[in-house]
């Protein structure tokens, strides 16, 4: 009898073995002979999946076909999107930080990116300002002086904006109207530490900031993108705060606003025509008045905080935008986004976002580009984006070579002009309103650009003869070690 | 390959273990092994094959001499031969560059040595090859006729890459004739399946807490302490883990492989926690160069110079690096302390406190261990024993802890002897003529849940390094 039962305990946990093993064999074998070879495409993870590789001698030897067939098996493991879904939600399980919690470690995040930087005091030469030919407007670089202008450093609020002779509205021929020159300034006159502060009337909070000599660095880049562009052009960025930061400024008792001087720094820094604004100084009136401007739930702004520094980074350019209710517009409720996504809490999902959806005012055509004659029409609003990232609903989220975005008749909004966009997911809302400015919007993600399969950026510039530069970037990434880096490498 | 590869799950393993369960004929058991073992080890880095088969060669002959030679200066030479053989290609590989950098450093000199390409397993699979040489030499195993026997035990994939290391006379009887059985299958899996499970969801989620955590040069009283704790507990779950998968494995083929871990975490004292921590490697060094050096039967000088041996080359053995040293020669300096001036103390301390000590002097141990340099062990150990020189917490520790309760929580009731308990248990029932009936049902749910939960967690991890790889 005891024998018996014995017999039927080892029975069961041999049959698990089995079982197992065959469950494991017939994945594999699942996913060597019935999964296509070739590369696929994971919306969830925005990124493309690993193709089968190929056996050869050489790459057994040197270990290529070996991590290529693990990748493979792991990318291209059966219903992985669902895999991860669960993973995730099972890393949740018992989860007692609270948004509070994230958003601390989600600030120091950003902190620490800021202060790896080198302190040693050694600042890169800044380089020479380029010249654009013929140059009749732009007035040569002024030598620098110790002292600031005070034009220069005051501006909205605290925070100083450039001064700027207003451009005339938008013309199909654009008059070059003489440019003023920006006043000498010099870089040590800025504190070491560029920060965009918040103000609850009593302290500053920072929101978040970046080393001086990085921003000095990346100076040189704005103005070598800059020099590509006719007389008139301009070259617009602002950098946009993580929502997060952002909301913070509801909670205060005493919120009183914005400042940053990282804009003043670039502007000041800088060629003529290259201008920048700070996208928490333009929402500080309507964060204050507690206008929607970003999402609670996602790290992006929302469309209609988008709209307001897109109208005035326009309006640099001499454009101006038709009131945000002219766009036709749907909403979808409740959207929860990515920080929902990565720290699902309770408050969060009982004050959900609403995420307008907008589309420009005329019929447009959007080809996505792989090479410079290769492309795939896609949808303005993909209506089937990723559930778990709605925000992707614009042009199907970041991905792709370059974008761009043409009136199905052309000229459609009778500027004759093309934009480039240069931009990060934040970039993706601002669409429907560039897209009433330009008759063409070029938009490049530099994450997903690849040189050799589409060309030098300036190539392009060239070639589509681009108008005017927005810079349109996320906090996280404006200054961290690859953005910048690989928009020198396109150039 | 690694075994929480879905390579190695999805096709090596249930391929190998089918067809060797179906092979019936021991010869054709034994080639089909050799031939999955040596594809195992080339898996990704082929070439290193070569030093593993010359380190045989030269063990397989120097054994042969040693059996065949009458003369006492013959054998020993021969002895002498192939270990220092196989411990100059580990020395070659592991530590060159470490001691002529060194070297030249101290004598100004501006060469540098580029670290070569360390084989997988090197410092695993020499020690079980100079066991082989030595239990020979000492009559207390028997010779390998037969080379491809031989290389199948240096190569025998469960075990190869990262231990336990097995003594030629723990398994040299199986290799000749070893059977495959049912309840072997069983629990070899169930064995597997824990193993995996404290490698993927335990080591690699502390790994992944642990990689959120600040640098030193940044940390917190709390979060020092806190990754302090992490990083035993990751490196207990990874190694035991993968021993686990070994032990599993072996058994499922027909091998009974010795323990490798035996809940260090409850001991009561350092020497206990190095009796159930890493077994086989503490034999190794007990067997090999402890008792041959005179062991504890010597002058208290000689045994202090003896505990001081043994424990840099543990040290040293972990890795070409001072840090490595240095902890081995900590624990060695814990246990003689534990063993002399601080004997009879213990003997009278309370054992819940001998317990917490025990876990914190292990705890800062791990510190040295893990840090790359000793300003990285300076600035954590400040965090951890000077909180009015830094922050008390910051928000990364506490986010880490919040945020994780479940894991943390698994974590330390996965310390504790459960499995030992657990068969207690079911044997107390039997005893009282109480029925298990579902002890089998829930050995199988267990088994079952743990490795699919362990696949699942697999494909959406990146973060997958075994750490004694590197070793």
């Amino acid at each position: 009898m005891a024998n018996r039962r014995k017999k039927k305990k080892n029975r069961i946990l041999t049959a698990a073995a089995w079982l197992t093993m065959a469950a494991l064999l017939l994945i594999g074998l699942y996913e060597l002979l019935f999964v296509p070879a070739g590369t696929g495409f994971s919306a969830q993870e925005n990124r493309t999946l690993a193709a089968r590789p190929t056996f050869s001698f050489r790459s057994f030897l040197n270990g290529t076909f070996a991590d290529g067939l693990e990748t493979f098996l792991e990318d291209r493991f059966p219903g992985r999107d669902r895999v991860i879904d669960f993973d995730h939600a099972l890393r949740q399980v018992g989860s007692l930080a609270s948004w509070e919690d994230y958003a601390r470690v989600a600030e120091n995040d950003v902190a620490d990116m800021e202060y790896t930087e080198d302190l040693s005091g050694e600042e890169p030469e800044l380089t020479p300002r380029p010249t654009r030919t013929p140059a009749p407007t732009a007035a040569p670089t002024p030598e620098p002086t110790a002292e600031p202008t005070p034009a220069e450093t005051a501006g909205e609020g605290s925070t100083p904006e450039p001064t700027r002779t207003p451009e005339p509205t938008a013309t199909p021929v654009p008059t070059p109207t003489p440019r003023p020159t920006k006043a000498p300034v010099q870089a040590a006159d800025f504190p070491a530490e560029l920060r965009c502060d918040l103000l609850d009337g009593t302290q500053k909070k920072r929101a978040f900031s970046y080393m001086r000599s990085k921003v000095l660095h990346e100076c040189s880049l704005f103005d070598t993108y800059a020099s590509l562009l006719p007389e008139d052009g301009v070259f617009v960025m602002t950098i946009v705060p993580h929502s997060i930061r952002a909301n913070r400024l509801l909670t205060f008792k005493e919120p009183a606003g914005i400042v940053s001087d990282i804009e003043p720094f670039i502007h000041a820094m800088t060629a003529d025509n290259v201008t920048a604004m700070s996208t928490g100084v333009i929402l500080s009136d309507a964060l204050l008045r507690g206008e929607y401007v970003f999402f609670r739930t996602d790290m992006h702004w929302t469309p209609y905080g988008a709209y307001q520094v897109v109208a005035k980074m326009l309006a640099e350019a001499g454009e101006t935008l038709p009131p945000y209710e002219a766009f036709p517009l749907r909403q979808e409720h409740p959207f929860l986004g990515t920080i929902y996504r990565d720290k699902p809490t309770r408050q969060m999902q009982e004050n959900p976002d609403t995420l307008d959806i907008l589309t420009p005012t005329h019929p447009v055509i959007v080809r996505r580009y792989t090479t410079p004659e290769k492309f795939e029409e896609i949808p303005f609003i993909k209506e089937d984006a990723n559930p778990r990232d709605r925000y992707t609903v614009y042009l199907g989220g970041p991905k792709g070579n370059l974008t761009v975005i043409e009136g199905t008749e052309m000229p459609s909004v009778g500027t004759e002009k093309t934009c480039l966009v240069i931009t990060d997911s934040y970039g993706l809302c601002t669409a429907p309103f560039f897209a009433e400015a330009y008759d063409r919007v070029m938009i490049y993600d530099p994450r997903f650009y690849n040189r050799g399969e589409m060309g030098s950026l300036s190539g392009l510039i060239d070639q589509y003869r681009v108008q005017d530069i927005y810079l349109v970037v996320g906090e996280l990434h404006a200054f961290d070690e690859s953005f910048f880096l690989q928009c020198r490498r396109h150039f | 390959m690694v075994f929480s590869s879905l390579t190695f799950l999805c096709l090596f393993f249930p391929l190998t273990v089918g067809l060797h369960y179906l092979v019936k004929n021991g010869t054709a058991r034994n080639a089909l092994l050799l031939a999955a073992s040596l594809l195992f080890y080339a898996w990704g880095e082929p070439v290193w094959i070569l030093a593993m088969l010359f380190a045989t060669a030269v063990n397989y002959v120097c054994a042969r001499i040693i059996v065949n030679t009458k003369s006492n200066r013959g054998r020993k030479l021969a002895l002498v031969v192939g270990i220092v053989i196989s411990l100059a290609a580990l020395l070659y590989f592991k530590y060159a560059a470490f001691l002529v950098n060194n070297f030249c450093g101290l004598a100004g000199l501006a060469y540098r040595m580029t670290q070569p390409k360390l084989p997988i397993g090197i410092s695993f699979y020499t020690f079980q090859i100079i066991t082989y040489t030595v239990d020979v030499y000492r009559g207390q195993a028997p010779l390998q006729r037969n080379p491809l026997w031989l290389l199948l035990y240096v190569s025998l994939f469960p075990q190869l890459i990262a231990g336990p290391i097995v003594r030629y006379s723990d398994v040299a009887e199986t290799i000749a004739h070893r059977q495959v059985t049912k309840q072997g299958m069983g629990e070899g899996f169930f064995r597997f399946s824990l193993g995996l499970g404290k490698k993927v969801l335990l080591a690699n989620l502390c790994g992944e807490v642990l990689e959120t955590l600040p640098l030193p040069a940044e940390m917190s009283f709390f979060s020092g302490w806190l990754a302090a704790a992490l990083f035993l507990l990751q490196l207990y779950f990874d190694f035991a883990g993968y021993s686990d998968m070994a032990i599993g494995l072996g058994r499922m083929l027909g091998f009974r492989f010795l323990e490798n871990f035996d809940a260090p975490l409850v001991s009561r004292s350092v020497s206990e926690f190095w009796r159930r921590w890493h077994i086989s490697l503490g034999t190794f060094f007990r067997e090999y160069v402890y008792i041959p050096l005179g062991g504890n039967r010597v002058s208290r000088g000689r045994w202090i110079f003896n505990m001081a041996v043994v424990w840099g080359l543990t040290g040293i053995w972990h890795g070409a690096n001072w840090n490595f040293l240095l902890w081995g020669l900590y624990c060695g300096f814990l246990m003689v302390l534990e063993r002399t001036v601080l004997k009879p103390v213990l003997a009278h301390t309370p054992a819940f406190f001998k317990h917490l000590i025990t876990v914190i002097l292990a705890v800062v141990g791990f510190v040295l261990f893990r840090s790359e340099s000793f300003l990285d062990i300076g600035l954590q150990l400040r965090a951890m024993f000077a909180p009015w020189r830094v922050a008390l917490s910051d928000p990364y520790a506490v986010y880490a802890v919040k945020n994780n309760p479940l894991l943390l929580g698994a974590c330390l009731v996965c310390c504790l002897p459960l499995r030992k308990q657990a068969v207690a248990y079911f044997n107390r029932r039997k005893a009282a003529g109480r029925k298990n009936a579902l002890r089998p049902y829930l050995k199988a749910l267990l088994a079952l849940g743990i490795a699919g939960l362990s696949v699942l967690f697999l494909v959406g991890q990146s973060f997958n390094p075994f750490l004694y790889f590197r070793f």
